[in-house]
């Protein structure tokens, strides 16, 4: 058994497992919090990425600067799509939103892809390679997954410590409830858009290096993100966080030794099989 | 009095029947069978949306079954293409049969429209990498056109827009025909029921598991009837046809047409075939107003376009009359 | 020969015990009243037995058969109908078709019938509308045939609740508290309309917490406190018995309507 090749799979795999955490993170949130499945939330993903390169190219800022404006970004897109798609349908059936949504995605890919019809990288100032008997491990790659630990252990730290946070958690666990203890939950659901979707953008700067950026990123990231957070729980954050990251690596070493064709047809399957046996995902305590 | 009673879809379908006449052209024509091949596969999808009141992702799918059964067999087998669409309805129907039986059994709502669209993706991974059968992203080409061979008439081949503009008209009809027929009948009105309110349903006698397998057996059949004509029609099948982009645009067509009715979703798949083909602009900008135009239909007309004219129809003669009978001196009509 | 037994009936609901070991019977063609306080069991008790709730341990009996475990369907196709606590009623659809809904189990127009709309199909169609409006008669209902079921006045919702149990053609009846939120007339409509369903031959068993009807309609009434069965009796002897009284007192006095 060639360790070598296990382990720079894994590692690939841990990289891009911390990217789907970020996006599914915040997909898990919205659903948690606002009930409401949000099928624009790989754009927000999609343009972080085509933002940060675009103002690289323009303003020659670097990888660590990029990711400011990005967030801003995402979670004004955040806000938006609140606004316009989410709120005016809150008392609709959940279809509608799930409608309004991918309204709101449409436009946003089309929009995306009349300014940045080619895929296009992030520059970042790491070009080095640190070799680990074997494994390489690019330097780039080792400050994205850092950079995106530290953001999922700040959205941990916010969540449980800080008042907003605890009032997030109140709000997924009982609406009606959190209104009735003065919770301003318009608010609250205005402040998990934003969070969410600037965590999404966050993470589509922090693989733009090591994926390319290109239009349609979003959706590739959508599919796998709905799948991981239907496993991991709608609405369970720490589940999800598991979840992606098994995914991450699990296709990583799933491609590798099964199958490069079936591996994301794998992930559906997981998919379907948990939403019959254990609808309410694999780490949820029901 | 009958005659009476149909006279809007009479004279809907006389003007239909009429149409290539009018469009003479070959692309305005290509479009009309577009339309027809949309309007009847929106049609099976209402069954699940309007009817069964549930969602399902990956209808697409069966669309894909039916046109690479129907393809696989009068390539590979040298099969007559009305067998072929034959067998897509067999196909589509046992794999709707089995898809419905293990999904129902277990999720409703959200929880099923995502089962349905995991499966629905799956297939079109499928199709996208089982190159040994489905020939992979290349697809089947050269698929024969349908040959009509009746002993002492002249041999018919539907080839060109014109003749199988008739021959999907007529699959249109036949879908308008079955599926009001279903509504009128013992299983349509328990899948209405169930839909209502599932719980009293099932007080009353009706077997909520059974019907909602059977009604999406149904949608899965037609779904692939339509599938195998669209595929003898452009005669190339690609993995594309079960892509999530056809997908999104069939539930628009359905959700913003109009649910649960019989026009609705016939007038949401010709306005969203089209409205893209008027609006010229590059590809991308005319998805961005489509995609605006979406929304809008959305928030403001949530049950669709064709209910939302039926009421201001109704509005409108409503105050017109009331308009007319103060002008003519209080008399009402 | 009993129509409906019930043996032991007992439901938990994690560490709640909501049924605990419930013995009943009902007897064919009697009005069997079943009181209690709220979350005394009652309409737990209900979902058991038409199929909506599977019990922990006990069984149920009708005519005979033992229909413990079976489904919603299963229990109304052996001819048994109930209403629900809370208005459940088709609500776009009209009072009509309510009710030809309702009558599935009687209804005969298949697809392939439908499809070439064969001389069958229609008389068949005839038929089940006259059914139905002869159900909607039997409750004065038949003047709003047409009008969507939702847009009925509340009172009127829950005759036409009955009016679909009828539809089942049910020897056993169950109604879960058939007056809530009436006035005395709308009350008085709906005893004698109950009363009306007897005479037909119905079994007919009543949840409510109007004790003015319980106490007038039924020949035998059960009481159930915190999933236990205290009482079981006549009218006089239930009004009489002291534990009834004392779970009674504190809440409403036993006797009085509802206020």
């Amino acid at each position: 058994m060639d360790w070598t090749v296990f382990f720079q799979q894994a590692w690939n795999g841990l990289v891009n497992g911390i990217g789907y955490a970020l996006f599914a993170l915040g997909l898990t949130l919205i659903f948690g919090v606002l009930k409401v499945i949000n099928l624009s939330h790989g754009e927000f993903f999609m343009l972080g990425a085509m933002v940060a390169v675009f103002l690289q190219k323009l303003l020659g800022i670097n990888f660590f600067v990029a990711l400011i404006p990005a967030a801003l970004l995402g979670g004004a897109l955040g806000f938006i799509c609140n606004r316009v798609a989410v709120r005016p349908l809150i008392k609709s059936p959940p279809m509608s939103t799930i409608l309004s949504t991918l309204a709101l995605s449409y436009i946003l890919v089309n929009i995306s892809l009349t300014l940045w019809p080619y895929p296009v990288t992030l520059k970042t100032p790491f070009t080095g390679v640190i070799n680990l008997g074997g494994v390489h491990i690019t330097e780039a790659s080792l400050v994205s997954f850092a950079l995106g630990g530290v953001a999922v252990v700040v959205l941990y730290l916010f969540l449980t410590k800080m008042r907003k946070g605890k009032e997030i958690g109140a709000t997924a666990q009982n609406m009606v409830g959190a209104s009735l203890v003065g919770i301003n939950v318009k608010g609250i659901f205005d402040l998990t858009f934003v969070i969410a979707a600037a965590l999404a953008a966050i993470g589509g700067v922090l693989v733009a290096p090591l994926w390319q950026a290109y239009s349609t990123m979003g959706q590739a990231i959508l599919l796998k993100g709905f799948a991981i957070v239907v496993v991991g729980g709608m609405g369970n954050v720490m589940g999800c966080l598991g979840v992606a990251m098994l995914v991450g690596v699990g296709e990583a070493l799933f491609g590798n030794y099964v199958s490069m064709y079936f591996k994301e047809a794998a992930l559906f399957v997981v998919m379907i099989v948990v939403l019959l046996i254990r609808p309410q995902g694999i780490f949820a305590e029901k | 009095m009958w005659m009476k009673k149909h006279l809007a879809p009479l004279v809907i379908l006389a003007v239909a029947i009429i149409l290539p006449f009018i469009f003479r052209d070959a692309y305005s024509r290509q479009l009309l069978v577009l339309i027809c091949v949309y309007a009847a596969l929106a049609l099976s999808l209402d069954i699940i949306i309007g009817y069964m009141g549930q969602i399902s992702l990956g209808h697409i799918a069966f669309f894909g079954i039916g046109a690479y059964t129907s393809a696989l067999l009068s390539l590979k087998l040298g099969m007559p293409v009305w067998l072929g669409w034959l067998a897509a309805i067999v196909c589509g129907g046992i794999i709707g049969y089995i898809i419905g039986y293990v999904s129902l059994r277990r999720t409703r709502g959200v929880s099923l429209a995502i089962v349905t669209f995991g499966v629905g993706f799956v297939i079109y991974l499928v199709s996208q990498n089982w190159y040994q059968l489905t020939n992979g992203f290349e697809g089947l080409i050269g698929i024969p056109s349908p040959v009509l061979a009746i002993p002492g008439l002249p041999r018919f081949t539907f080839e060109s827009s014109f003749s199988y503009y008739y021959l999907v008209l007529a699959i249109l009809v036949f879908t308008v025909y079955l599926i009001s027929a279903v509504l009128r009948s013992r299983f349509g009105r328990a899948v209405v029921a169930l839909r209502e309110n599932e719980e009293l349903a099932s007080s009353v006698g009706i077997n909520a598991f059974n019907y909602y397998v059977l009604a999406f057996t149904l949608a899965s059949a037609l779904a692939a009837l339509v599938g195998a004509t669209y595929g003898h029609y452009v005669r190339i099948v690609t993995p594309r046809l079960l892509g999530m982009d056809y997908m999104l645009m069939l539930l628009i067509m359905v959700v913003v047409g109009g649910k649960g009715t019989l026009a609705g979703p016939i007038l949401g798949a010709a306005i969203f075939i089209l409205v893209p083909e008027w609006l010229r602009m590059t590809a991308q900008l005319r998805l961005v107003l489509l995609g605006g135009i979406f929304l809008v239909c959305i928030i403001f007309m949530p049950q669709g376009i064709y209910p939302a004219l039926v009421s201001l129809f109704k509005r409108a003669s409503l105050s017109g009359r009331l308009w007319l009978s103060k002008v003519g001196g209080g008399k009402t009509f | 020969m009993t129509i409906l037994e019930i043996e032991g009936l007992t439901k938990d609901f994690g560490g709640l015990r909501a049924l605990d070991k419930v013995d009943l019977a009902v007897q064919p063609g009697e009005i069997f009243g079943l009181i209690g306080t709220n979350g005394s069991g009652k309409t737990t008790m209900l979902n058991i037995v038409t199929g909506f709730l599977k019990s922990t341990e006990g069984h149920i009996s009708y005519k005979g058969e033992l229909i413990t475990g079976f489904g919603p369907h299963q229990v109304a196709q052996r001819g048994v109908a109930r209403t629900f606590q809370l208005t459940s009623l088709f609500p776009a659809l009209t009072v009509e078709e309510n009710v030809i809904s309702a009558r599935h189990l009687n209804s005969h127009s298949g697809v392939l019938r439908a499809f070439f709309l064969t001389k069958a199909y229609h008389k068949e169609e005839l038929r089940s509308r006259q059914k139905a409006m002869d159900i909607l008669k039997f409750v004065r209902l038949q003047e709003k045939s047409g009008m969507i079921a939702q847009n009925l006045p509340a009172a009127e919702q829950r005759i036409l609740e009955v009016a679909i149990a009828l539809a089942v053609k049910p020897e056993l009846l169950l109604l879960d508290e058939p007056v809530s939120g009436m006035n005395l007339q709308e009350t008085a409509r709906v005893m004698e309309l109950i009363r009306l369903i007897q005479q037909t031959g119905t079994t007919i068993v009543i949840i409510e917490h109007n004790m003015k009807v319980i106490t007038e309609l039924c020949s035998i009434i059960a009481v159930l406190d915190h999933g236990v069965k205290i009482a079981e009796g006549t009218p006089e002897e239930i009004i009489n018995n002291k534990e009834v009284i004392s779970v009674y007192l504190g809440k409403r006095r036993v006797g009085n309507v509802e206020s």
